[in-house]
């Protein structure tokens, strides 16, 4: 009895701290461990493609996409931390939006679809520009 | 630094267990576009969540050669509950040394370039600020760092305001994690930077930021190498517990979306304010993470820090609290 007691105090106790760190939506509350999505921007040659900016736009989820820019370094790469959700991603690459973008790649773009974040996880998502 | 909170420690050492509790709970759960609409009384269940990740804002800092910073404590508040506004002499002579008049890196031209973000509601409504050598909008930086490129504004002589994940990426539980090499550009307008740029020397965020990767906590702070505020001037800021449901705030910021580095600016209503939360329609983009929304007396009251989408039907601004108000103080 007693331990059937204890199970059902610990149950109770687990789920009001996992409704604590689980998301409202309209950001009242906390705790969304972000996952990370990063991999490299490529030209149609191959080459890592700087300045394009990888954009995420939240399909689905109940916390909002933080507002950072996230840009593409030197070898094309780069990384987001975003909470947990499925996002569709767009890469543009324009010398007018970054002028780190190489005059040949102006106006190349890339996009993915419904790439779900997990929270914790770390995956790659490469884009191939054309 | 390396304390996890108990939400935390649970989800690590039983996964399933809170996973299962965490679906059964979603299913429950009230859609938070609803919530989003609930305007002011927001439900108990969520104000005890609230409650359990810390009601009140809790500072850390580093310095630029990593040394840990103990939580400022700010001027007891009893009577004060703003920070007035400042124009500025316009004298760069008055910023002191550590000004920096070399280009971005990227910079080289400016020109058009329209993308759609989810974070414009409806129409773009925003509109290009060119003057921007005028206050307030010189008091608005283009904030670069080892991670990404953010806005944030100035609220004295050489303090930044900015988003938390502009400086960290959350949840990691390690004051190791902060980002670095932040860069502020006052007034930046594309390839022109007409009050140079200043390098750090200290940058602060929320304990349950880095802790949990809280969201209702997701402020970051950053002391510049140079007094460029004097120059420029800064934004007041302010705090009141009483609702700032349907006050006039102006968002302005750098979004990406747009000619690189330029200004931009939408005003609009609050719509729901919460302890810790701000959501408006006021239209923003990416790059806008710690631009300021203030009111029409150019005072600050939330840090924009996310943009709709999913289930979000509201951008969102970190308001600024009575603590935070306490540690933008104590900083300053």
């Amino acid at each position: 009895m007693r331990a059937i007691r204890q199970t059902l105090l610990t149950g109770v106790v687990v789920a009001a701290l996992a409704a604590c760190g689980s998301s409202s939506g309209d950001g009242r509350d906390g705790g969304s461990t972000h996952g990370t999505v990063s991999g490299r921007v490529r030209a149609p040659d191959g080459t890592g493609v700087p300045g394009c900016p990888v954009l995420p736009k939240l399909v689905e989820g109940d916390v909002g996409v933080p507002e950072k820019s996230i840009v593409t370094k030197e070898d094309g790469s780069y990384t987001w931390t975003l909470p947990p959700g499925t996002y569709d991603f767009t890469v543009v690459c324009e010398t007018e939006r970054d002028p780190a973008v190489p005059d040949e790649y102006g106006g190349l773009k890339a996009n993915a679809s419904k790439v779900k974040v997990a929270s914790g996880e770390t995956r790659t998502l490469d884009f191939d520009l054309s | 630094m390396t304390r996890l909170s108990p939400i935390r420690r649970l989800r690590r050492s039983h996964p399933l267990a809170v996973s299962l509790v965490i679906l059964l709970g979603s299913l429950v759960a009230v859609p938070s576009q609803a919530v989003a609409h609930a305007a002011e009384t927001p439900p108990a269940a969520a104000a005890s969540a609230e409650e359990e990740e810390g009601a009140t804002d809790l500072a850390v800092g580093v310095t630029s050669s990593g040394e840990v910073l103990e939580a400022p404590r700010g001027t007891p508040t009893a009577t004060t509950e703003t920070i007035e506004p400042y124009t500025g002499s316009g004298d760069i002579t008055d910023a002191g040394p550590n000004v920096s008049f070399e280009p971005a890196p990227e910079d080289a031209s400016t020109g058009g370039g329209d993308v759609s973000t989810d974070s414009v509601i409806g129409a773009d409504n925003r509109t290009r600020i060119t003057a921007t050598t005028s206050h307030p909008s010189r008091t608005i930086v283009y904030l670069t760092s080892s991670d990404a490129r953010c806005t944030g504004f100035l609220v004295s002589k050489d303090t930044v305001v900015t988003a938390g994940h502009c400086v960290h990426p959350g949840g990691t539980g390690s004051t190791s994690d902060f980002y670095n090499n932040f860069r502020a550009y006052p007034g930046k307008n594309g390839s022109t930077n007409p009050y140079g740029s200043c390098g750090w020397t200290q940058v602060w965020t929320d304990t349950a930021w880095i802790n949990d990767e809280s969201e209702a906590h997701d402020w970051g702070v950053i002391k510049l190498n140079c007094s460029i505020g004097n120059t420029v001037g800064w934004l007041g800021y302010r705090w009141q517990s009483a609702s700032l449901n349907g006050t006039s705030v102006t968002v302005r910021g750098y979004p990406d979306d747009k000619a690189y580095a330029t200004l931009w600016t939408h005003s609009g209503s609050i719509q729901y304010s919460y302890t810790h939360v701000l959501g408006y329609a006021i239209d923003t983009g990416a790059g806008q993470s710690g631009s300021p929304a203030y009111d029409a007396n150019l005072y600050a009251v939330g840090i924009h820090v996310r943009g709709a989408g999913g289930s979000i039907a509201y951008n969102q601004a970190k308001r600024i609290t009575e603590s935070l108000f306490n540690i933008i103080q104590g900083i300053t």
